[in-house]
């Protein structure tokens, strides 16, 4: 199948694209949605413009909608953009990164159904853990791009995800019951490097900010490698 | 040990990840044995199994549609769950016919007099349930229903045999069916090694 792949930045997007590609799927297009709003309902916004490098790194083409972010509008953009990239990249189906969120999914469902096209989720309410475990032990290169919840402070932003961070998250988990791949929006990830990426991607100059408990990772400036 | 039976399309292996893997694995998670099978290789059951699942699958793929189960509901008295188009299976298995009827989200969902009653359902009361699902298939006698949403059956029960079937998805956030299913597995299994038989009409307390 031609799949398009909605694509956030994060690893959830990426590992759900990776997935598709296993089993035997074409990722036609990337689709990102581009929010003004860094509260969004539906959508990843850190880093979220350095989507692009990924996708020049996956050289698979991109499609970007660019969204005020407002609640239900969010959702008229998504919309248009699948719309959009259905047509241009005559897809058979849509793949997303959900994994326990019933809003994200249902909405993009809808979306694809009136499309009349598939929509995939391969990590919906997958074992967070043996996820981890698995984004560590294929050659993920992922980092920490935000963080939004106690525990978890300035000292996580831009941590790599791995086998240290995964034993530092089951604790916090076993704590304070964050989850493990951050499906609460505990933490924000941004993907530098996936199996399916011909160059991975090099973070030169990056701006922390952490306030009153939450915080992000912004790269200024990246480049492929 | 449970029997999960696989009914999505054969060709798109990745639907296991979405709609089997999450029941496997939450049987596992709470210590019950599983198998899994894919609908085409269930036939005559192994008599190590004493329960079924049918699973649900993606709203586009409409596979399990040209495909019939009554030979095997032939063949098998036991407790079955049906989870979506696993329901319609059951369903259209015993002469119900599959009709358009899509509803995604979270549903709400009332239990019916005999669903307040039924030990499946039984203290729930209203609740949500997450559908995905472009058909459901009519219930005919002796089907009877425990409980509904605003536009039709969502949990349904055999009169005579220990067959439900479940329209929403309960691995979304209603594990508390498979686990009330599990409890109903062991108890019949009990009940039938001890040779008592059960009139499952009089199940409904």
């Amino acid at each position: 199948m031609r799949i398009g792949a909605l694509l956030s930045g994060g690893k959830d997007s990426v590992y759900a694209a990776w997935r598709m590609i296993q089993t035997g799927h074409e990722i036609s297009c990337f689709i990102t949605i581009q929010s003004r709003n860094p509260e969004s309902y539906m959508f990843h916004t850190p880093n979220i413009s350095l989507t692009k490098l990924q996708a020049e790194a996956a050289e698979i083409p991109i499609l970007i909608q660019e969204t005020d972010g407002a609640k239900e509008k969010e959702l008229v953009d998504l919309r248009e953009a699948i719309h959009r990239a259905a047509s241009t990249y005559h897809l058979d189906g849509i793949v997303t990164g959900a994994i326990q969120s019933v809003y994200q999914a249902s909405r993009i469902e809808h979306i694809c159904h009136d499309e009349k096209l598939w929509c995939f989720s391969p990590l919906w309410l997958c074992d967070q853990e043996q996820y981890i475990n698995s984004l560590v032990s294929e050659g993920f290169e992922v980092i920490i791009a935000g963080v939004f919840a106690e525990p978890l402070d300035e000292s996580w932003l831009g941590v790599r995800i791995d086998e240290s961070f995964l034993n530092r998250m089951k604790k916090i988990h076993q704590k304070y019951h964050v989850s493990l791949a951050g499906e609460g929006g505990e933490y924000e990830s941004f993907v530098c490097y996936a199996p399916f990426f011909h160059k991975r991607i090099e973070i030169l100059e990056t701006e922390a900010k952490f306030a009153y408990g939450s915080g992000g990772y912004v790269i200024s400036r990246a480049q492929l490698v | 040990m449970i029997l999960i039976i696989d009914l999505t399309d054969p060709e798109i292996t990745i639907l296991r990840d979405e709609f089997v893997a999450p029941i496997t694995r939450y049987f596992l998670s709470v210590g019950q044995q599983t198998r899994v099978i894919r609908l085409e290789e269930w036939g005559r059951v192994d008599p190590v199994v004493n329960g079924i699942i049918i699973c649900g699958t993606a709203l586009a793929d409409d596979w399990y549609v040209n495909h019939s189960i009554e030979t095997q509901l032939n063949l098998w008295n036991g407790p079955i769950l049906g989870i979506c188009a696993g329901m319609q299976m059951l369903l259209t298995g015993t002469g119900g016919e599959r009709h358009p009827f899509l509803e995604i989200g979270m549903t709400p969902v009332y239990l019916t007099d005999i669903g307040r009653e039924h030990q499946l359902t039984k203290g729930k009361d209203d609740f949500s349930g997450y559908s995905l699902h472009q058909y459901t298939a009519a219930r005919i006698h002796p089907w009877i229903s425990l409980a509904e949403s605003d536009d039709g059956e969502q949990i349904v029960m055999h009169q005579h045999k220990p067959w439900f079937g479940v329209l929403f998805h309960p691995e979304v956030r209603n594990e508390w069916i498979f686990e009330r299913f599990i409890l109903y597995v062991h108890q019949f299994s009990q009940t039938h090694s001890s040779g008592i038989e059960v009139d499952f009409d009089k199940t409904v307390i």
